[in-house]
Order: C-alpha cells, then structure tokens, then sequence
C-alpha cells in the first residue's frame, strides 16, 4: 500500500498526473469530433508540423504557443494552397507538407542544440515542465472547453451533416476554422504531454473508443473526456512504477482501453456483433 | 564545386550515397502507386508500426528486419480486422491501431537496457551504417524494385480501376497485399536512411512531384526515381556540411516538389494560370 503512494509524494510526479490528467481531458473531448469528422491524419499532420514553430518560439524566447499556433496555420495554408493548385489528391498534400515542415523542425533542432532539445519535442517534457508552460497549457485548455461548451451543438452538426449545417444558416467554414484552431491548440498542449509522435493517440482514441460505447452524441463527448483524463492520470503515475516514456504509457493504456471496448462492448463491440449475428441466424434457421 | 566534390572523399559518404540511391530509387516508385490509391496515411501508419517489432526482435535475437516486417504487416491486418468488425471509420482505426503499436514500441524500449539506439531507428543514420545491414538494404532495395518492375501492369490496373482488374482475372486482393508487402520492406529499408519519421516522405513526395510532369505512368515512375535520386544525393551532401541527413534529404525532395508545383509544363501552377489568361 505504502508503495502505491509513492508517486504522490513527489512534486514533479504530482504535477505531472494532473497536467496530464487535464490534457487527456481536453484531447478526448476534442477527439469526439475529430473521429466523426476524419480528421485522423489531419491531426497527425498538425501535431508534426507546429514542430519547427516551436523550435523558433524557443529560440526568439517567445511562448511556445505562439510559434506553434502561427507554424500550423502557415501548415494548413499551405495544404489547401497545394490541394487546390494541382491536381494531388488531398492526403498526399497533407503529406508533403507536414513531413517538409517535420523536417525543418529537425534541421532547426540539429542547427540549434544546445538550445532546443529534441526529446523534448519528440517525447514531451512532462516531468520537468517549466511554470510558464503550465500556465500556457491550462490557458489553451480553459480557451478549448470553453469553445467547445458555447458551439458544440454546431460543431456536431458540421461534423455529421455539413450540408444540413449550411442550409440552417450556420457558417460552415467559419466552424471548420474554429475546429482546426482548437486542433492545433491542443495539439501543442498534448506535445508538450506526450511528444509529437504520439499527439494524434491522444486526439483520436478516446473518441474512437467512445463511440463503440455510445450513440448519443452528448455521452459520447462527455465519454470520450473521461477516458482522457482517466488514462492521462492513469498512464502519467503507472510511467513511475514502468519507468518508462511517460508518453508512451499513457497511450499504450488508451489502445488496451479500446482494445476491450473493441471487443467487449455493449451494442458495438465484436462480441455483441458476433452473438447478434448468431440470433439472428437462428431466428432464420426457426422461420 | 569543392563544396560539392570534396565530401565524395570519404568512403562513408560513398557507401552513404549508394545507400541513398537505392533507398530513393525504390521509394519513389513505390510513391507512385501509394499517391494513386491513396495510401499516404497507410505509409505513414506502417513507418511507425515497425516500432515494437524492431525492440522485440532485438530482445529475441533475430534480424530486426524480420521484427519490422512482422509489426508492420500486423499493424495492417490489425486495421483491416478491426474495421471489418467494428463501425468505425478506416482512417481512425489506422490512427488508433499505429499510434498504440508506436506507443508500446516505446514503453518495450526504455524497459530494455540496450545497444539499440532509439535515435537511429527514428531519425535514420546513413552516415555509419554496418556493413550486414548495408548489404541487407541493397538485398531488399533489390528485391522491391525487382517485384514493382515485373509486376507494375497489374499493380497499375488495380489502382486506378479494381473493378476492371477483376473483370480480368486479376488476383486483386493479392495484389493489394503484395503492394502492401513490398511498402512494409521498403520502410524497413529506408528506416536505415531516413528514419521511422521521415520514411513518409520518401513514400508521398517523389510521387506527387512526377504526377505533375506527366500522364503517362511509365514516365512518372522514371521522373519520381530521378528527382528522388537527386533529391537524396544533393541532400546527403548538404547534411555532410550541417548535420540531420534524412531532413536534408527530405527538404531538398520538398524544393524539388515547389519546382514542380510552380513551374511543371502542364499542370504547374503557372502554366495553368497562363492558359486561363489566354
């Protein structure tokens, strides 16, 4: 029992849990959204291509954020710019364009290295963040529920039916920007977590798990939150016991999570599946 | 021309060359058919899949080649199953599958006290590359473009029209796992060169940047082999002077792809806007 606790006593291990608990939050609130809409490897593309803005936030000093934030958007511009200037289908310019920002990002680190680490870009910083930062994450996450709580009942919709959307008036493009920013917000919040590589984990499992348990929507998001936060909480204090990437816990506990919900699920999961195929199999073998 | 000539000297920036070559060259033909049937995300998927099997293979002793191959190919069955068996889209089942295997790969990895350098599987290390796996590369580099060159036909007509080459007798489904073997090999491969991170790169990029020169797939082949030869070769030089070879390789394979895009005969961005004004 004793040992149990020993992560508490700890200030760096503490910190960690609850940083770690509110961005898994925050991410699987998100995740809802993004798994409706398949934005899968949009969000993969994201979380690599703010990397070379937060290299040069880091090297100007200025918040990390900041970069990050300027170095999607610039990412995002670009693949629609490629997407509509030739005749490259939608996904391969996403790719050229997050894996040349990648690489910028690298060459940037590899120029710069004793000013930028790279494991903490790759891995995330969780057990040694600075305040600032922290005070950064919890701003991009108050700023994310908050968007999310006014506009979810049209984020929903944009998600599901964006024709429907349109024809009630609501402004599709202007949700889509509204989605991508708070995309690419807590897609730096969740670098700092878990490190680029596993962002787009964080910002796709939840929801991808929650929508195995559920068909309403509301419980879905609410759902797909928990799951978050829980494994976020659950992963950062196991990494102690693991002694392993604090990233890579929190993630491997999120994929067994919906390995079971895969398997195990009420209505949707492949067991339920296979006892409904098996009824009603034998309701036809009956009439 | 020193700067360019001078590294050439050195018999590790030889042997970095002719590794790069062959990596680009098998790359950039694969990229043709992973831009026509719209596997980016599959590509990127298996380049991180390999993970686990790398750390396991190492732990157990065997060729981590075989290791790679195994995580990687489960990774796409995994997908395959659970979009069969669930309701949830193929893009997110990808997400989820690859980023958990990516995930475990990790957590194996700094639970193992080992010579296996997590750096090098991610970011590639050209520059100092054993002779065993310099020899293991130019065998698989080999075999794939062997396999693409025999069977393109095929593989070409499944891509753009299924339905047809069903029709005519083509194994279709076979040839969808065979494409997706030869991919596993070749981010096996190029993980040498480039890295788990940077693969995606090699297999979108030369491509894409051929599909605008030409209509005709023969000659996209040929161009993506050429710009992604060049790309790698002038790439490996620049990273002699700076440092990172697989985002050199990848930057230089970007300016080349802005090229293109702006300036391609027919559908470069230019041309198109000229024709408009015409």
């Amino acid at each position: 029992m004793e040992q149990l606790l020993i992560p508490f006593h700890y200030d760096y291990m503490l910190r960690a849990i609850q940083v770690s608990a509110l961005i898994g939050g925050v991410c699987g609130l998100l995740s809802g959204f993004i798994t409706l809409k398949g934005w899968s490897l949009m969000g993969d593309a994201l979380s690599h291509a703010v990397v070379p803005g937060v290299v040069v936030a880091y090297l100007l000093g200025l918040p990390f954020a900041l970069g990050a934030f300027a170095a999607g958007l610039l990412a995002a511009a670009a693949m629609a710019f490629v997407k509509a200037g030739s005749r490259i289908r939608e996904d391969a310019s996403i790719g050229i364009v997050f894996t040349s920002f990648f690489a910028l990002g690298l060459l940037l680190i590899s120029l710069n290295p004793a000013r930028v680490n790279l494991r903490t870009i790759i891995f995330g910083n969780i057990l040694g963040m600075p305040d600032a930062d922290i005070l950064q994450l919890v701003i991009i996450s108050v700023i994310t529920v908050a968007a999310v709580a006014l506009k979810w009942r049209d984020l929903m919709l944009f998600c599901f039916d964006p024709a429907q959307a349109r024809t009630l008036g609501i402004s599709t493009g202007l949700l889509h920007g509204l989605l991508f920013s708070l995309l690419a917000a807590t897609s730096v919040a969740a670098l700092q977590t878990v490190g680029a590589l596993l962002v787009v984990a964080m910002l796709i499992t939840p929801g991808a798990t929650a929508y195995l348990l559920t068909d309403r929507f509301g419980v879905m998001l609410w759902l797909s939150t928990a799951l978050g936060a829980v494994t976020g909480l659950a992963g950062a204090y196991a990494s102690y016991f693991v002694n392993g990437e604090t990233g890579g816990c929190i993630v491997t506990l999120q994929t067994l999570v919906f390995g079971a919900a895969f398997l195990f699920a009420p209505k949707h999961g492949m067991l339920a599946a296979g006892r409904k195929a098996k009824r009603l199999a034998g309701e036809e073998a009956v009439s | 021309m020193n700067w360019f000539l001078d590294p050439l000297q050195f018999p590790f920036m030889r042997d970095a060359m002719l590794i790069g070559a062959v990596v680009a060259a098998m790359c950039a033909m694969l990229s043709c058919f992973v831009i026509l049937k719209g596997w980016s995300l599959m590509g990127d998927a298996i380049s991180h899949a390999v993970l686990p099997g790398i750390v396991l293979a190492y732990l157990a002793g065997i060729p981590l080649a075989v290791g790679a191959f195994g995580s990687g190919f489960t990774c796409a069955l995994a997908t395959g199953f659970i979009r069969h068996n669930s309701r949830i889209k193929e893009d997110t089942v990808l997400g989820v599958v690859f980023t958990g295997l990516f995930a475990i790969g990790l957590v194996l990895h700094s639970r193992t006290q080992s010579e296996l350098h997590l750096d090098h599987i991610l970011f590639g290390s050209i520059f100092g590359i054993e002779p065993d796996i310099f020899r293991q590369v130019l065998w698989t580099g080999g075999i794939v473009i062997a396999a693409m060159l025999m069977w393109r036909r095929d593989l070409l007509l499944t891509a753009f029209d299924p339905s047809q080459a069903r029709v005519l007798g083509l194994p279709v489904k076979l040839l969808d796992y065979g494409l997706l073997s030869l991919l596993v090999l070749a981010v096996v491969a190029a993980l040498q060169a480039v890295g788990i991170v940077l693969v995606i790169a090699m297999l979108i990029t030369p491509g894409c940047t051929a599909y605008l020169w030409t209509d005709r797939f023969d000659r996209m082949m040929l161009i993506a082999v050429a710009t992604a030869v060049f790309s790698t070769l002038v790439g490996i030089v620049v990273a002699f002077h700076l440092d990172s070879a697989g985002a050199c390789i990848v930057l230089v394979q970007a300016v080349v792809f802005v090229i293109s895009f702006l300036l391609a005969p027919k559908y470069g961005l230019l041309s198109r806007k000229f024709r408009r004004a015409a």
